[in-house]
This record gives structure tokens, C-alpha cells and sequence, in this order.
């Protein structure tokens, strides 16, 4: 049984058919990626995985339950963490308290628990704070803990998010794009990222343009185009797959 | 944590020493105006919880306050003395929760106890800002800012066109609020240091309360609600359940308040709800800075009592108004931001940012497009 | 209820509606061209109204309201070139704050220029007591006015922003600023000019209806709080709406007088809206999924 199941996924927006009865498997323990020109639908793909849209019909299963219109915030409790593909920090917190938000679902402490600062809260305020230490350490931007967020560079910002997720620790970790911006050797950088990620144990399902990451990186593959899914596989063989290339492509080279 | 200790132990300090003296230079009048100041102060630091923090605006909170004053108002105005003699009245003297007093005329009277009355506001208020919360947290900017507005006006109209509620008049001759000992909070000179004290005390703690709440995995959870809804609720905050929550405590802030301000003063009118009411505490949020406790207090203290006061005169509201405009024009941070002398990590990094070129913001913007 | 009160009801409730679908055209008209919700649009009801008692001591009606049109129009303007225009980015709430201190402002202006008590302008044709009977009722003349005056700058306005080049401006200017501003038009002046607009036609408003509900430094928040209802029961943006809306709501809360005290009046209006905000945010006219598209 795969982590996570998706079976004849459908999402339409008024006329526009977003997501055409995709259906897929994320083995555990593996790093998959969705691609696809621009408009084929991936990151409507992801919001409807992570739970902030509402599908219209078909089934996704995490873990052997069914997430079917499961809010968002009760997805990131199950462990499927995401990161976003325009950055979404918490403005006017600094990247510390941004990771620690990260760690909500894997921390106790009600409003009046707070308030009142119980025992207890203060125990669990020390575990989340190394752990957010360790994180930053991890993806380098330990020096960056006290600073505002907001106004950090955009590649520090992406840094940020993806510890802010790992602080959930996710058993499926959805990237957005990760690599938008980066030149190579931080693309590469990233790549080592994402395979350090998947030893610990973190499954990866990674939506991306940059192709030198997806065949670097990935187990499998899987084609989106206009919605529908039209090639999956290993990437040398979606490579060679002529419905990719036409796609990408155009007919001619297809036919070469 | 040492750093947080130091306000309120200023703070402390400060309210001594005012106390000190007034007794001494025989003002003792002016602590009339600073404990309604810090009253009123306690709904604008729920106010402050709410709007800065959860970044939810609320044009309607003089109405939670009314609804505290009026409910504490009503119900121990209620003479239940012709009911003196039946189970339920003696059962109820007995436990002490009925008391008696002779009224303006000399005659008895059995009234509820004000601690019977506090609950009873304390669970009504808290139901309204439930049951309201739910459709209203749903609501985002101006939607929300005029169904908030719309709450607090009903209110106004409730308590101005009710004859239960004294209509234009409102209800006067309210009991004062027993505590320990003979120690009453109500407008009595005898009264006044301790209720100096008391409402202070009260302030401080819900201070606390609320300072330790801004620091913490909930507060976290509920910057980060303003900060960016979508990725907390990502991150795996239930948004709508923390902004009721939210939404609830600061309502019943204001009514903490209301119930004791109506003692303090023995009565209440229907301004309290009014919009110019629920104005003013927006403004004084404004003032102070959004999302900053010790700011709004401060800004709080300062125009309420300059308000109660007199100083503003007739011009009280258009001060108000004026106040309110200034403060989003040239610093919707908020104004005592500016004259913090050790500026927090943000405030360096935007003067960093200010000082690079334009171009930067533009990049910044296009990265927002999908 | 007799057939005379029935036609009685259904005048009182028609006049006020279109003074609250005049209210919400104000907000509708800022509304689109700056996606600004103006809290201050009652306060030129107010101003019109006062405006024009005061000149209409000393000079002929009409032109008393004239006048009063255009001053409160430069008032407008004014307050909008001297608190927002300059602004940059303004967020939502610096907004809502900034148009609602606005209204206490020009409210308290009003109260110290004038005084608190109330006033009002004459009865345009007639007197207090003169009336016409149609459809059985006794409506008085200005009830016409109101009718007459309302109407056609609903139709002015139409015309306006249907077929001038600066209406069209206008409306350029909500649909698309960037794009209107690379067309040539100078956004900032259309935003203004808005602003201009809005002013002009509270002020007519508040002229026409003065005699009948009179005028007084407070009579703008509870109009503004009406007229936002019927903007929004119509769709934000949707003149048309606002108007069917505004009589509606006119309707319920003249037929409500016959089963409610009248101190709670302004609640029904009031509960409507909360109840539209809770429940359909984006009016009765509109279809959810195109909430989003603006339409004068």
C-alpha cells in the first residue's frame, strides 16, 4: 500500500477542467516528481492533496484513510507537510517563530494553557526550540533566526519555509517548486536537500520545471498536461516517451 | 524571559507612586479618572489581542461591554424584595447570594448578588461573541469591519429603545461590587485608593495573562493567522477555531470591564455601546500599535483619563477622529513604535530595506504573480 | 390594513429606499473605481442638507441646493486629495480606519460650525401639510420630488458612466488601473473625481429628502450603515441591484412599522445585513462564482 493513493481526481473551475480524473501512487519512502508545461494543473494537484481546495470527485488516501475533504489543517496533523510555490511566510514573525509555527501540530498547549504558562507548556516551548535550532542548522540559516522573515531574501525565504515544514515532521513532504530562482549550484545544493530529507525517512512528492533536478533526483515521474495525466514511469523512460516530447516539444521533434 | 519582567514591575511601581502622591498633595481625585482609565484600558488590550495579533478588526465592542454593564446593571437593580418570601429568594439569601440594603427612600430591598450578576454576564456575553463569531470570523476586511459595526449598533438600539434598559436614561443607582471583607468596589471616597488597587491588580493580571499568551505555541499559532491564514492553516492551525476563541476572550475582556466600570460609576447609559465608543478603543489600538500590549495600554491610560478628564472638551470625539486619521496616515505601526529606543530586529531590517533601490520592491511583487 | 395605508406604506418605504439606493450608488461609485468602501459617504448626505439650510436663508432654493451640490462635491475632493490620495499601497484596514475617522471628523466640523439641532429645508412645492392624493393615499409633494429628482440621477449617472469618455474612464479604472494608467488615463485624477461624484450626488440626496426627514449633524452614520446594506444586498459594485435592493429594504422597514416599535426600526436593516453579509456576501443578484467581476 503506497503512502499516498490518489484514484480519478477531478477539479473544474466553472468551465475549465484543472484536473481531468488523474489518478497515481506515492510509494513510501520514495521522492516522486509531477510535471508539466505551465496550466497543466500541478499545483491545483497539490491544494487539492494538501486539503486548501475541494475536490469534485475521486479519492485520495493517506496512509490507508481516506483524506476526501479533509481540512487542511487536519492533513498537516496526519504528516503531509507542503511548502508553497509564491513563499508563504509569516509576515512580522521572525524565521525562528516561523519554524516553530511549523511544529504546532506536534506540540501541546491550548490558549488557556498559555496563558496561564502551565508546567507543562514550558516543557514542550524548551523540545519545539532545539528542535527548531536543529532545523536551522540543517538547512544553514542559523544565523538568520531573529530576523524578520518578511524581509529576508526570496531563496533565504524558501529556506525558511521548507525548515517550517520539516518542523511538522511530515511523513509526505509536498514541495512547490523548490528550485524557481535558484541557479545550479544552488539547484544541485538542493537536490542533496531533498535526498538528505528522504533518509529520514520523509517522503517527497516535488511539483518542478527544472529538469536537471527531476531527473537527478527522482524515482519516478509523472506527466500532467491540460489536467490529465499522460506519462508515468522512471525518468529515462518519460524522457523518451513521445506524447512528453510532443508535449514539450511540438510535433515535429516528436516525429524526428 | 527576564526582559518581560521589567514593564510591569515599572508599571507596578508607576501606579504606587501615582497613588502615593495624590494621597499626599490631597488629589486624590484624579485616581476617579485613572480607575476608569484602566478599565476601559482592559477592552482595548483585548482589542489589541484581537486586532494586532489575530488581525481581525472589531467595530463593535463597546457592544460586549454594554452587554457586561447592563446585564450587571439589570440584575442588581432587580428588587426582589416582594418576593421575599417565597423558597427560592430565602434559599438564595441564605447561600449569600441575595443580599439587602435600604434603598434612597429608606425602604429594604433584596437585590441579587453583583458575583451572580458577573457570571451571568461573563456566560451571556461569551454566548453572543460565540454564536456571533462564527458567521462574522468568516468575514474578512470590510465585510467584516461593517458586521462587526452592525453588532455594536444593535446593541445601542437594544439598550436605547428598551424600557427594561432605561432607554435614553439608562440604569442608575447599580450596587456597588462586594469583595472581602467589607471592601466594595463603588464610587465612595472611603472606597477609592482600594479600588485604585483593585482595578490595577486586575489589569496587571489579565496583562499577564495575555503577555504570556502572545509568546507562546497559541500566540504563535494566532500571529501566524495574520500573519499568512493560508500557510498556518497548512501548518496545521485550526484558524477558525483560534479566531473564535480569540474572538470570545476579548469579548469577554470588555465585559469584565463594563461589569465593573457600571459598579464603580452605579450606572450605565446607552453610549457605552455606542459606535463612537467602539471607535475610540479601534483608535487607541491604532495609537499603540497594533501589536503592541504595553503600547496600547499606555495609549489608553493617557486618552482616557485626558478624555474623562475634560481636556478634549467639546471636541472629545472629533479628537478622536483626528487621532484615528493621523495615526493610519504617517504611522499605522502605530506612534510609540517610533520612540522605542531599542528597535527589534524588524525595524533594522526595514530601514535596511528602505535604504536599497526600488527595483528590489518591484521583484518582490512580481514574485507574488502566479 | 386598509388599501389607503397599504399605498401610504408603500410610498414611505419607496422614498427612503431610493435615498439608500443613492447612498449605496455613492458607495458603489468609489467602490469601483478604488475598491475603497467609503464610511464617510453619509457625512455628505449631511453636508448637502446643511449646506443648503444655511444658504437658503439668504438665496433662492434652487440655487441654494446648487450650491450646496457643489461645495459638498469640493469637499469630496478635497478630503480625498488631502487624506488619501497621497498614500501609498494603503492596506484594508489603514483604509476603513482612515474613512471612518473621516466621518467622526466632518460629523464633529458639522456639529461645531452648526449646532445639534435639527433642521430642515423647505417643502420644494408646497408646505408640510399640503398633499396629492394618488392611488387612494395622501403623499405629500416632496415625496414626488424625491421620486423624480432620485430617478433621474440614477439615469444621469448611467448615461455618464455608459457613454462619456470619462465614465468610461472610470470604469477602466476598476477594471484594470495598471492598464488604464498605460492608456493614458490619469488614474489618481479618476480616483478623485470619483470621490467628486459620490459627494455630488449625497449632497442632491440629502437636499431632496431634508424636508421630509430633516437634517441634523448625526443623520449620515445611520444612512451610510442603510446605504452599505443596500450596496452590498445588491452587489458591490451593481447600481442596478442597488436600487431594486434600496426599495426593498425602504419596503420591509415601512411595512415592519405595523409589527415592530418603532425604536427598532433601524435594527431590521441592520439584522439584513448581517444576515446577507453572513449568508450571501455577494448580494442576491449575483451568482458566487462571479462575486468576484465588478459591474457599475
Amino acid at each position: 500500500m503506497a503512502l499516498l493513493e490518489v484514484d480519478g481526481l477531478c477539479k473544474s473551475f466553472g468551465g475549465l477542467q484543472a484536473v481531468n480524473a488523474v489518478s497515481f501512487e506515492v510509494p513510501n519512502g520514495a521522492i516522486k516528481a509531477v510535471i508539466g508545461p505551465n496550466g497543466a494543473g500541478k499545483t491545483t494537484l497539490f491544494n487539492l492533496i494538501a486539503g486548501s481546495l475541494p475536490a469534485d470527485s475521486g479519492t485520495i488516501a493517506f496512509d490507508g484513510r481516506s483524506i476526501y475533504g479533509t481540512p487542511s489543517h487536519r492533513i498537516a496533523d496526519l504528516g503531509i507537510a507542503r511548502t508553497f510555490q509564491n513563499v508563504k511566510i509569516f509576515r512580522q514573525m521572525t524565521v525562528l517563530e516561523n519554524i516553530l509555527v511549523g511544529a504546532h501540530t506536534r506540540s501541546r498547549g491550548g490558549v488557556t494553557a498559555c496563558m496561564l504558562r502551565l508546567p507543562f507548556t514550558r516543557s514542550e516551548e524548551t523540545r519545539v526550540r532545539d528542535r527548531a535550532y536543529e532545523l536551522l542548522d540543517m538547512l544553514d540559516i542559523a544565523e538568520l533566526a531573529d530576523e524578520d522573515a518578511s524581509m529576508l531574501a526570496f531563496g533565504q525565504q524558501r529556506a525558511v519555509e521548507l525548515a517550517r515544514a520539516l518542523a511538522l515532521e511530515p511523513k509526505l513532504l509536498l514541495l512547490d517548486e523548490p528550485a524557481a530562482g535558484l541557479n545550479i549550484r544552488e539547484t544541485a545544493g538542493l537536490g542533496e536537500m531533498i535526498r538528505s530529507i528522504r533518509d529520514l525517512d520523509i517522503t517527497v512528492l516535488i511539483v518542478e520545471h527544472d529538469m536537471s533536478l527531476i531527473m537527478d533526483i527522482s524515482d519516478e515521474i509523472t506527466v500532467l498536461n491540460f489536467g490529465s495525466k499522460i506519462a508515468e514511469g522512471p525518468p529515462q523512460e518519460v524522457q523518451r516517451d513521445p506524447e512528453v516530447i510532443r508535449v514539450y516539444l511540438g510535433d515535429e521533434d516528436a516525429e524526428s | 524571559m527576564k526582559g518581560k519582567r521589567a514593564p510591569f514591575l515599572i508599571l507596578a511601581g508607576l501606579v504606587i507612586a501615582v497613588q502615593l502622591v495624590t494621597t499626599l498633595t490631597g488629589t486624590e481625585f484624579y485616581l476617579t479618572q485613572l480607575i476608569m482609565a484602566a478599565l476601559y484600558s482592559i477592552v482595548v488590550i483585548g482589542l489589541c489581542l484581537l486586532m494586532g495579533y489575530a488581525g481581525q478588526i472589531s467595530l463593535g465592542h463597546a457592544g460586549f461591554f454594554a452587554i457586561g454593564g447592563y446585564t450587571a446593571a439589570t440584575l442588581t437593580t432587580l428588587n426582589l424584595f416582594p418576593y421575599r418570601a417565597t423558597f427560592i429568594v430565602r434559599l438564595l439569601e441564605k447561600s449569600g447570594l441575595i443580599l439587602s440594603d435600604t434603598n434612597s427612600w429608606g425602604a429594604e430591598i433584596l437585590y441579587l448578588s453583583p458575583w451572580l450578576s458577573l457570571v451571568a454576564a461573563l456566560l451571556i456575553s461569551g454566548s453572543v461573541a460565540f454564536l456571533i463569531g462564527i458567521p462574522v470570523l468568516r468575514l474578512k476586511g470590510h465585510y467584516l469591519a461593517m458586521a462587526t459595526l452592525g453588532f455594536g449598533t444593535i446593541v445601542y438600539r437594544i439598550a436605547l429603545g428598551s424600557a427594561i434598559f432605561g432607554e435614553a436614561d439608562g440604569i442608575s443607582d447599580v450596587p456597588g461590587f462586594p469583595l472581602l471583607g467589607g471592601l466594595i468596589i463603588d464610587g465612595s471616597r472611603s472606597q477609592r485608593v482600594f479600588c485604585y488597587y483593585f482595578v490595577w491588580v486586575l489589569v496587571l493580571g489579565l496583562l499577564t495573562l495575555v503577555s504570556n499568551l502572545v509568546d507562546s505555541r497559541s500566540g504563535r499559532a494566532l500571529r501566524a493567522i495574520h500573519g499568512n491564514e493560508e500557510a498556518a492553516e497548512a501548518m496545521g492551525v485550526d484558524t477558525s477555531r483560534l479566531k473564535l476563541y480569540l474572538f470570545v476572550l476579548s469579548a469577554l475582556f470588555a465585559t469584565i470591564a463594563g461589569v465593573f466600570l457600571t459598579h464603580y460609576n452605579g450606572g450605565l447609559g446607552p453610549s457605552e455601546a455606542g459606535v463612537m465608543k467602539s471607535v475610540r478603543y479601534v483608535a487607541i489600538v491604532a495609537v499603540g500599535g497594533m501589536a503592541s500590549l504595553w503600547g496600547t495600554l499606555s495609549a489608553g491610560i493617557l486618552l482616557n483619563f485626558l478624555s474623562l478628564r475634560g481636556y478634549f472638551g467639546s471636541l472629545d470625539d472629533a479628537v478622536f477622529g483626528s487621532v484615528l486619521i493621523a495615526v493610519m496616515l504617517f504611522a499605522p505601526q502605530g506612534i510609540l513604535r517610533h520612540f522605542r529606543p531599542n528597535r527589534s530586529a524588524e525595524e533594522k531590517a526595514q530601514k535596511k530595506k528602505s535604504e536599497k533601490s526600488q527595483p528590489q520592491t518591484e521583484k518582490e511583487k512580481s514574485h507574488g504573480a502566479p | 390594513m386598509s388599501w389607503e395605508l397599504i399605498v401610504q406604506y408603500i410610498f414611505s418605504g419607496v422614498t427612503s429606499g431610493i435615498i439608500y439606493a443613492i447612498v449605496a450608488i455613492g458607495f458603489n461609485i468609489i467602490y469601483n473605481t478604488t475598491g475603497i468602501i467609503n464610511f464617510a459617504q453619509g457625512e455628505f448626505l449631511m453636508l448637502g442638507g446643511m449646506i443648503a439650510v444655511s444658504l437658503a436663508a439668504v438665496l433662492p432654493l434652487p440655487l441654494a441646493i446648487l450650491l450646496s451640490v457643489l461645495i459638498t462635491a469640493a469637499v469630496g475632493g478635497f478630503v480625498q486629495i488631502a487624506c488619501i490620495r497621497w498614500l501609498k499601497n494603503p492596506n484594508v484596514l489603514q483604509m476603513i480606519i482612515i474613512t471612518i475617522g473621516l466621518s467622526i471628523l466632518l460629523r464633529e466640523v458639522a456639529l461645531h460650525v452648526w449646532d445639534e439641532k435639527v433642521r430642515s429645508l423647505p417643502y420644494f412645492t408646497g408646505t408640510a401639510v399640503s398633499s396629492i392624493k394618488i392611488l387612494g393615499a395622501y403623499v405629500s409633494p416632496q415625496v414626488l420630488w424625491v421620486l423624480g429628482v432620485c430617478s433621474g440621477a440614477v439615469l444621469l449617472l448611467n448615461a455618464f458612466f455608459g457613454h462619456t469618455l470619462t465614465g468610461r474612464a472610470m470604469r477602466a479604472c476598476s477594471a484594470n488601473p495598471l492598464a488604464a494608467t498605460l492608456c493614458g488615463i490619469n488614474e489618481k485624477n479618476m480616483v478623485t473625481l470619483s470621490f467628486v461624484i459620490s459627494a455630488a450626488i449625497g449632497a442632491l440626496a440629502g437636499c431632496v429628502i431634508s424636508p421630509i426627514a430633516q437634517t441634523h449633524y448625526e443623520c449620515g452614520t445611520p444612512l451610510a450603515i442603510k446605504g452599505f446594506t443596500v450596496a452590498i444586498l445588491g452587489g458591490l459594485g451593481n447600481s442596478t441591484g442597488a436600487v431594486v435592493a434600496g426599495i426593498l429594504l425602504g419596503l420591509i422597514e415601512a411595512f415592519s412599522i405595523s409589527v415592530l416599535p418603532m425604536a427598532y426600526k433601524d435594527i431590521i436593516a441592520i439584522s439584513i445585513l448581517l444576515a446577507v453579509l453572513f449568508f450571501r456576501p455577494t448580494g442576491l443578484f449575483v451568482r458566487r462564482e462571479l462575486g468576484a467581476l465588478k459591474e457599475f
